[in-house]
């Protein structure tokens, strides 16, 4: 009898503190875990979210500096073919560098890549001028601060004239943001405009001439 | 001397003996009862802090969101500038200075020789190296001229003059003549190297031009 009493208490108890363990403890523990780690996931958002906020506050404080930014950016690469500025650029870089363009002709935009909003206008053009007025002509065009718009040159040609002037045929691109044109079997138009400048690195007085036409 | 004697019998005996022994085996039963009671209310407060906690960052978060949500127009403002200088890089990432090549040209070009003509070729990918070599290749040059010095010193020096730009690689004479007067005659081609590249639109150099 005492035996047996003592037995079904220590049943009755571990019964008790196992039906605790898992219908209370347990699951509570859980719960318990779960918020934890609800708690650490807040906190790191939060401290994602305040790095964010300083750097708004960063770009916040920049702002007047990346809309100048914005603008020289969008000056190196147009949303619009922009030739006219174009000629007006290459122009002034060889005027203020002693050399004359013979001629100048820019192609019709394509896409550098299919379906692509970056176009590129193949450009080529002939500069006489002495050896280091031709190197100040391309130091002007390739420098951001001297000419707003971007020409990147691939191929540049020196043959020799009467001393000292050099004849150099360049060419190079330039680049502009436009609308990508979806549509495909229409009928190419001639792709190339051809600017003849005459005047002779006299800005004054050149009468444009394009054939072709560009957008 | 006194003699205690019990007089009760020995079932009332047995009997209260089982009663004192089930009194104990219920207190004890009842204090676990009642300790697990006590850390279920104590798990119960460390879950009702960790959900208050839990409320607190949620509003604290929700009051950074709508910070960020006011600098809005600062991140449309800063997606503007990337996307410009991702354009800007993709179109003139790999602008080459020409003047800079002509200006390296000058300063190795020795007095003794001239130039007849010259192209420079920028190519629109960037070469691998060369087999045995680790430098990039980005364009070539080729130049036709004279040397009055015949081929030695003249030629000789200027392959010699060129090996000094830190931008010309490779330089070869692919051919050369002797004329009666000891003028010699030459083609010459050498690589462009990495060095000509600007990488002034390159954003991961700097962002601004």
């Amino acid at each position: 009898m005492n035996r047996q009493t003592l037995l079904l208490s220590g049943l009755a108890l571990v019964l008790v503190v196992a039906l605790w363990w898992m219908f209370l403890y347990s699951p509570a523990r859980e719960d318990l875990a779960a918020l934890e780690s609800d708690i650490v996931a807040a906190e790191d958002q939060a401290l994602t979210l305040r790095t964010r906020i300083t750097q708004l506050e960063g770009v916040r404080a920049a702002a007047p500096e990346t809309e100048a930014l914005i603008a020289q950016l969008s000056s190196i690469v147009p949303a619009d073919p922009a030739l006219a500025g174009a000629i007006r650029q290459i122009e002034a870089a060889a005027e203020d560098a002693g050399t004359r363009v013979g001629s100048l002709s820019v192609s019709r935009p394509a896409a550098v890549t299919d379906g692509a909003a970056l176009h590129g206008m193949g450009v080529s053009m002939t500069i006489t001028g002495s050896y280091f007025q031709i190197v100040d002509f391309l130091r002007r065009l390739e420098d951001p601060t001297v000419t707003a718009r971007g020409v990147r040159f691939s191929t540049l040609s020196l043959a020799t004239g009467t001393y000292p002037e050099l004849t150099a045929a360049v060419t190079g691109s330039l680049f502009a943001v436009l609308d990508p044109v979806p549509e495909a079997g229409v009928e190419p138009e001639p792709t190339t405009a051809e600017v003849d400048v005459a005047g002779e690195g006299d800005s004054d007085a050149e009468p444009l001439q394009e054939e072709g036409g560009v957008e | 001397m006194s003699v205690r004697v019990n007089l009760l019998p020995g079932e009332v005996q047995e009997r209260g003996q089982a009663n004192r022994q089930r009194g104990i085996a219920a207190a004890v039963l009842g204090l676990v009862i009642l300790l697990l009671g006590a850390l279920t209310f104590l798990q119960r407060g460390q879950i009702n802090d960790a959900e208050a906690r839990l409320a607190s960052a949620e509003a604290q978060n929700a009051a950074l969101q709508a910070e960020i949500a006011a600098l809005q127009p600062f991140a449309d403002l800063e997606q503007r500038a990337i996307g410009a200088a991702e354009l800007v890089e993709l179109a003139m990432g790999g602008e080459a200075s020409f003047a800079g090549i002509l200006q390296d040209l000058s300063l190795v070009f020795p007095p003794s020789a001239e130039l007849g003509s010259l192209t420079i070729n920028i190519a629109d990918e960037v070469a691998s190296p060369a087999p045995g070599g680790d430098r990039l290749i980005v364009g070539r040059i080729a130049a036709t001229g004279r040397v009055v010095s015949g081929l030695s010193p003249g030629v000789e020096r200027l392959l010699i003059d060129f090996s000094r730009a830190a931008s010309f690689d490779n330089s070869y004479i692919t051919t050369s003549s002797i004329d009666d007067d000891g003028v010699a005659t030459f083609s010459l081609e050498t690589e462009l190297g990495p060095e000509v590249l600007t990488r002034r639109y390159v954003l991961d150099a700097e962002v601004s031009p």
